[in-house]
């Protein structure tokens, strides 16, 4: 079982298992063509996440994925997850990129969708919010709205989620409010 | 996949995997009427999709272990990443000299596992000491190879 860390969360990673802070995560194999087992060795290892690790009574089990949808479809062949979180920006490029994995979640049937707009604060004049287009145009809703706080990252380099660290900042009253948020979308009885 | 003995028209049975430690995996196959071997020499990367896949060539000797896809194929990772002690009796077996010396020689990413095996057979034994002999006979009795 993982041991428990700041706010009683448990975490497993790679990270965890490599052998050096600056090791890049690499495969056992030939040299060349990688990457036609490379799909292969990261989904025999997430699924290994989920049935070999004793998680032990969980709220919720939050996977991590990268940008992008390939992950996100290795993910769902795997496990059908109760909710989707799509973070974003406000940055057009991000809405781009993010508008990719709605599609992907829908058309794999996943319906309990929130966006999470993150790094927010003021635009520059006449500047388009894609966070908020990304809204638009997709129907999901934003559940939260993070606002950036370089706060943020001090208590997180202390190993203190901000939520505990700085609970009356608007990024940690959003995080929270994100939380309760998610719990209420779960179905009943779950995890 | 299966080899067929074409003089006998019999299927031949796996006989023994060999891991040369190139990447390559060579399987022999024998016919149990005539007694004619033949050996399949896999290349690397079929060797590698096949275990990226989970496949065990002839079957598998000993249960699947925790997280046993990840540790014996990340390349770097931590030697104690994967160290356990034994599901059966944590902490009561014990290693002596020799036994930890022939255990370094086990390649480091699969080293924990290795080691978590033979403390369970030891354990399940009553054995309260792992000696090399006693690493022999576990060897034989859950038929490991290389370890």
């Amino acid at each position: 079982m993982p041991p428990a860390g700041a706010g009683g969360v448990r975490v497993v990673s790679m990270e965890l298992l490599q052998d050096a802070p600056d090791a890049p995560l690499r495969w056992r194999g030939p040299a060349h063509d990688g990457f036609v087992w490379q799909g292969l060795a990261e989904t025999g290892t997430l699924r290994e996440f989920f049935s070999d690790i004793v998680w032990g009574d969980l709220d919720v089990l939050l996977v991590d994925v990268p940008p992008g949808t390939d992950r996100i479809a290795r993910l769902l062949d795997l496990v059908r997850p109760h909710v989707a979180l799509l973070v974003t920006t406000p940055a057009e490029i991000a809405r781009f990129v993010v508008a990719k994995s709605a599609r992907l979640l829908r058309e794999a049937g996943i319906d309990a969708i929130g966006i999470v707009a993150n790094m927010t604060g003021p635009l520059e004049p006449g500047a388009a919010d894609g966070a908020r287009a990304l809204a638009d145009e997709t129907g999901i809703a934003i559940w939260a709205d993070i606002p950036f706080d370089a706060r943020l990252a001090v208590c997180t380099d202390r190993g203190e989620p901000c939520v505990l660290g700085l609970p009356d900042a608007p990024a940690s009253r959003a995080f929270s409010a994100l939380a309760e948020r998610l719990l209420d979308a779960l179905p009943a009885g779950t995890p | 996949m299966k080899f067929l003995c074409v003089s006998c028209d019999r299927v031949m049975a796996f006989a023994e995997r060999q891991i040369p430690g190139d990447g390559t995996l060579a399987a022999v196959f024998v016919c149990d009427s005539c007694g004619r071997e033949i050996a399949m020499l896999a290349n690397p990367m079929e060797t590698q999709l096949v275990s990226s896949l989970g496949v065990k060539i002839g079957g598998r000797t000993v249960p699947e272990q925790p997280l046993e896809h990840t540790r014996t194929n990340l390349e770097g990772g931590r030697a104690d990443a994967f160290e356990g002690e034994s599901r059966l009796t944590p902490g009561a077996v014990q290693w002596d000299a020799d036994a930890m010396h022939r255990l370094q020689r086990v390649p480091a990413f699969v080293r924990g596992m290795v080691k978590r095996i033979y403390a369970d057979w030891a354990a399940e034994h009553g054995i309260p000491m792992i000696t090399t002999a006693v690493m022999d006979r576990a060897r034989a009795d859950l038929g490991l190879e290389g370890m």
